[in-house]
């Protein structure tokens, strides 16, 4: 059953690539020149509302329960750039396993132009997830990860991953232990292929112009992903065993993410 | 009901033969198609001859994944990387101590214990056949032997360990680099290490039984009066145990609840699927040498076979997702034992 899942979305995605194909050449009848190309990379950074985040320091969501971050890390795939016509310049085959640790992720060579902006998945595709992740050198953010980003008992990656401590009293007057975190676990491990994420930032133009290398800025507020969630009460998910509470938090993740200028 | 049984596996033997013979030509012109390839002719025939499986009769040939051929090499090196604790945090556990050969790899614990005495949540199946296992773990939630093996290393309670961190002990190592440059032309690799592990838990074939004799080599003398009672038992409408425990490993590997119990602390394959469906099923586990690794079910929280036939006869307890299979066998006191009886000659001589 499974293994014929995996087929058929093996069938799907060969379809749509003669399609794609097709449609580029459709609407771009001569290729672009390679003058034409630029290099974009992403500059990506997480904050908590105002603050830049770090591993050392409390933060409060903005229902004003307590929290400390000891690790915050997420996939980004299907990227595609939205041009003015509203149709999309995939680039494909590019996963990126962001870490506030790094900041900058090259896309590689994109065409120049006008943007209305850019949408991509939070997570991997269902055909990349199901994966042997042991097949891809370790330089690739596919590779096994230390510390993992794939679970081995539901086999598919971890698409975003947040683990810290909370502060789950009342009156917020738990104080920090020895590790530097409060006395209760946070996590959201979130993943399977039904909370693989869109997010549409096509509402932020930008240019990319031949003279020089391209930087688009996105920033994730991590403030965002507690929206509506308890986390004084709703602080652990592994996804399996608690999916009503990996989908609500998984439903934040597009309003994580904003362009800066 | 035991005719219908028989003669399926007869006729399964006559296909799985033809399978065989097939399924083995085609294995071995792959192996030399890839051979020819990439690799110069002295290091082909001493490293990647291909290790042909001594199928038991009526077994069919298990499948092997087109990225891992057996060779005896891959297979040494994954024997010394199976009972090595060098993949645990602390070099204390190795595989092979919760699967442990003479235990029928097993470790006749109701839940294994991992590093620094660490308890886990569920009790350690046996590997003896393992190759053929469509999906592993009692919820099936791993879909290869490969990449099975991270399972352990990074479980807490187990090896609670990093597989690129061990990567770089067996770099480190004095004995190892070269055996993985042995087996795979090249260092130590999460790739390499994973492939040399699963090689060698696809050699673990068990089908010598008393049963087999009986069965496979019409030796009528096999089996005790008593067992052979426990064998219509176990395949008639009596008992209906074959209809899970099938064929020649005796499990069709699909995951059913057998009513062990009305609430689950684990919730089994609805852990993997989430469907209220799947609630407290489990793979149908292999009841070869079943006699030699009690404590039985997932959690072992059955102590001895009779205790397993006695949980059967009652009916298990009432669920949504309890079987239709698991009801009231009304079986008397000797026709438990019977089948008691019947289960011990799976055993291995
Ligand atoms: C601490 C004890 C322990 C160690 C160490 C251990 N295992 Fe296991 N093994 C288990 C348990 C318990 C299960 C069942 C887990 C489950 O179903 O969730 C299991 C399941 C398995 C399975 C699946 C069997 C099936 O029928 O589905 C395989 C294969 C396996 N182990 C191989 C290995 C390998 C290879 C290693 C070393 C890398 C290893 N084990 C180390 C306890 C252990
Ligand atoms: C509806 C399918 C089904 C039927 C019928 C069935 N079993 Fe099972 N059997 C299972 C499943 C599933 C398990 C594992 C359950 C668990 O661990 O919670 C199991 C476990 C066992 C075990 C323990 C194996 C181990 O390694 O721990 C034994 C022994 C066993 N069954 C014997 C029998 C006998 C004898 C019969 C007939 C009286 C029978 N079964 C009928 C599905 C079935």
């Amino acid at each position: 059953m499974f293994k014929k899942n995996i087929k058929s979305a093996y069938i799907i995605l060969a379809a749509r690539a003669i399609v794609s194909c097709k449609k580029s050449t459709d609407t771009q009848p001569t290729p672009t020149p390679a003058s034409q190309t630029q290099d974009l990379s992403l500059n990506m950074t997480s904050v908590a509302d105002n603050n830049s985040i770090n591993y050392t320091s409390i933060f409060t969501t903005d229902a004003g329960a307590r929290y400390t971050i000891t690790g915050f890390r997420y996939y980004v795939s299907n990227i595609r750039l939205v041009k003015q016509d509203g149709t999309e310049y995939p680039i494909a085959n590019k996963y990126l396993l962001v870490n506030p640790a790094v900041a900058s992720y090259d896309l590689g060579q994109v065409p120049v132009g006008n943007y209305k902006g850019i949408r991509f998945n939070v997570g991997v595709d269902s055909v990349t997830n199901h994966k042997d992740p042991t097949i891809y050198p370790s330089t690739n953010p596919l590779a096994i990860q230390s510390p993992g980003i794939h679970w081995d008992w539901n086999s598919g990656y971890i698409f975003l991953m947040f683990e810290g401590t909370c502060d789950t009293t009342a009156g917020n007057t738990d104080v920090l232990n020895m590790m530097g975190g409060f006395n209760h676990d946070l996590f959201f491990h979130i993943g399977m292929d039904m909370l693989y994420t869109p997010v549409d930032l096509s509402n932020s133009s930008f240019t990319i112009n031949s003279s020089s290398a391209a930087t688009l800025k996105i920033q994730a507020n991590l403030n965002k992903l507690f929206t509506s969630v308890n986390i004084k009460t709703e602080n652990e998910s592994h996804t399996m065993g608690s999916v009503p509470l990996a989908t609500k938090v998984a439903g934040n993740i597009p309003t994580m993410f904003s362009i800066l200028p | 009901m035991i005719k219908k049984y028989n003669s399926y596996r007869q006729f399964k033997l006559l296909s799985v033969r033809v399978f065989l013979q097939s399924s083995l030509f085609l294995f071995i012109c792959m192996i030399n198609i890839s051979c020819k390839k990439d690799v110069p002719i002295n290091l082909q025939e001493i490293n990647t001859k291909p290790y042909v499986l001594n199928i038991p009769n009526g077994f069919p040939y298990p499948d092997i994944p087109s990225d891992n051929p057996l060779t005896q090499d891959k297979i040494n090196l994954g024997k010394q990387l199976f009972f090595d604790p060098i993949l645990s945090r602390d070099s204390t556990v190795a595989c092979g101590s919760c699967h442990q050969p003479n235990k029928n790899f097993t470790d006749n614990l109701t839940i294994s214990v991992g590093i620094n005495g660490r308890i886990g949540t569920r009790n350690a199946p046996s590997l003896m056949n393992i190759a053929y296992a469509p999906y592993l773990f009692w919820d099936g939630g791993n879909p290869t032997l490969e990449q099975q093996v991270f399972g352990p290393i990074n479980n807490h309670n187990e090896m609670d360990y990093d597989v690129n961190k061990i990567v770089t002990r067996l770099l480190r190592h004095p004995t190892y680099p070269a055996l993985f440059q042995k087996a795979f032309k090249e260092p130590p690799s999460v790739f390499a290490l994973t492939r040399a592990i699963a090689c060698y838990e696809r050699i673990l074939l068990s089908a010598n039984s008393r049963f087999d004799d009986y069965l496979m080599n019409n030796d009528t003398n096999a089996l005790t009066t008593s067992e052979k009672k426990g064998f219509a038992i176990f395949t008639g409408e009596k008992g209906d145990c074959f209809h899970c425990h099938a064929e020649y490993n005796f499990t069709d590997y699909s995951f059913r609840n057998n009513g062990l119990y009305s609430i689950y602390a684990d919730s089994g394959r609805a852990r993997i699927t989430q469907k209220p469906s799947d609630y407290g099923k489990f793979k149908v586990p292999s009841l070869r040498n079943i006699e030699k690794t009690a404590p039985y079910m997932h959690d072992g929280s059955l102590a001895t076979l009779a205790d397993v036939v006695n949980h059967y006869n009652t009916g298990g307890k009432p669920s949504a997702t309890k079987d239709f299979l698991i009801k009231p066998l009304n079986l008397t006191i000797q026709e438990q034992q019977d089948l008691v009886n019947f289960l011990k000659c799976l055993t291995d001589k």
